[in-house]
């Protein structure tokens, strides 16, 4: 390369310029969504997903997101998804829950105290 | 024999038009053993050296510096374009250290570029770090009150030829110009004197 069109090159380089070019772009790039949020939710009512193999404790809430799961990845019946909840489920078994100590205040979920 | 030694570090080299400088730095450059990179300005015959210009690539430049060949670079007559020339010519003999370039840029008419920054830019980097990359500098100048400052106070030795009104100048360079004027006139036409900033020895006639 002669030593004119290196010079060029690195002029161009330093201070590109813009082109002309058929098709006009867009004064500023539009902010698209991922596809993945528009994924419709999975089929059915949240109450049958109760009993779904991943909700563990048959709550409401963990029946919704399981909906919402299936819709944006399928079925969910991966195989790793059920050797990651056995061990999850595992160590939930292994785990001892002490007892309360004499004393101790322990609440009720409807937020009464033990022993009142 | 050269008869200016260029191998003490850079130089400066300042005469009237005519009064042999530029022939006499020329002669001396051809005849000495290091690869040479004449910027010539003016257009000046060289004999003896190899021409090139921008449609050269700059490789075979630079491996015939490094072989010791003479190379008259003849640069754009227009300006502007020069300017990105000796500095473009000036960056790439530094991208050359790890292989050293170990040849000598000597700049015709050097003043003409103190308005243009790209290329003096690189002729001061050339003037501060040039020896460590290889790059000995050689200014040729009929105006040395136009002569950028770094040049002249990294300059090792002055060749100083008849010159004219620049006394003051000279004074500020602590070059003693009347000892110099005086040697001059006795030598005759192209003569010239040698200052290294303590000693001035000449006159020589070329």
């Amino acid at each position: 390369m002669s030593i004119e069109d290196e010079m060029y090159k690195e002029q161009e380089l330093e201070q590109p310029t813009p082109e002309a070019s058929e098709q006009m772009e867009p004064a500023r790039p539009s902010w698209k969504l991922p596809e993945w949020v528009k994924a419709q939710t999975g089929a059915g009512e949240i109450t049958d997903y109760l009993n779904h193999a991943l909700n563990f404790n048959h709550s409401r809430p963990l029946a919704q997101l399981i909906r919402g799961l299936t819709g944006m990845f399928g079925a969910m019946n991966y195989a790793v998804i059920d050797i990651g909840m056995g061990l999850l489920g595992m160590s939930r078994n292994k785990r001892p829950v002490p007892p309360p100590a004499p004393g101790d205040i322990a609440r009720t979920w409807e937020g009464s105290v033990a022993g009142d | 024999m050269p008869v200016i030694d260029f191998t003490g570090g850079h130089t400066t080299v300042i005469g009237i038009t005519r009064s042999g400088k530029t022939y006499a730095t020329q002669k001396s450059l051809a005849a000495q053993p290091k690869g040479v990179l004449f910027f010539n300005t003016q257009y000046e015959d060289l004999p003896g050296y190899t021409q090139a210009n921008k449609q050269n690539d700059f490789k075979q430049l630079a491996r015939a510096i490094q072989a010791g060949k003479k190379i008259n670079y003849l640069p754009s007559t227009v300006q502007k374009e020069a300017d990105v020339e000796l500095a473009y010519l000036v960056s790439c003999c530094y991208d050359y250290r790890d292989n050293l370039l170990n040849g000598i840029l000597a700049v015709d008419e050097v003043h003409l570029w103190n308005n243009h920054k790209r290329a003096l830019k690189e002729l001061i980097r050339v003037a501060t770090t040039g020896l460590r990359f290889g790059i000995t500098g050689v200014w040729i100048s009929q105006r040395p009150a136009l002569i950028d400052n770094t040049l002249m106070s990294q300059s090792n030795q002055f060749i100083i030829f008849d010159t004219n009104m620049e006394a003051s100048y000279f004074k500020r360079y602590g070059i003693p110009h009347e000892d110099i004027q005086a040697r001059i006139e006795q030598g005759g036409q192209y003569s010239f004197c040698r200052f290294d900033s303590k000693t001035v020895t000449g006159p020589v006639k070329v």
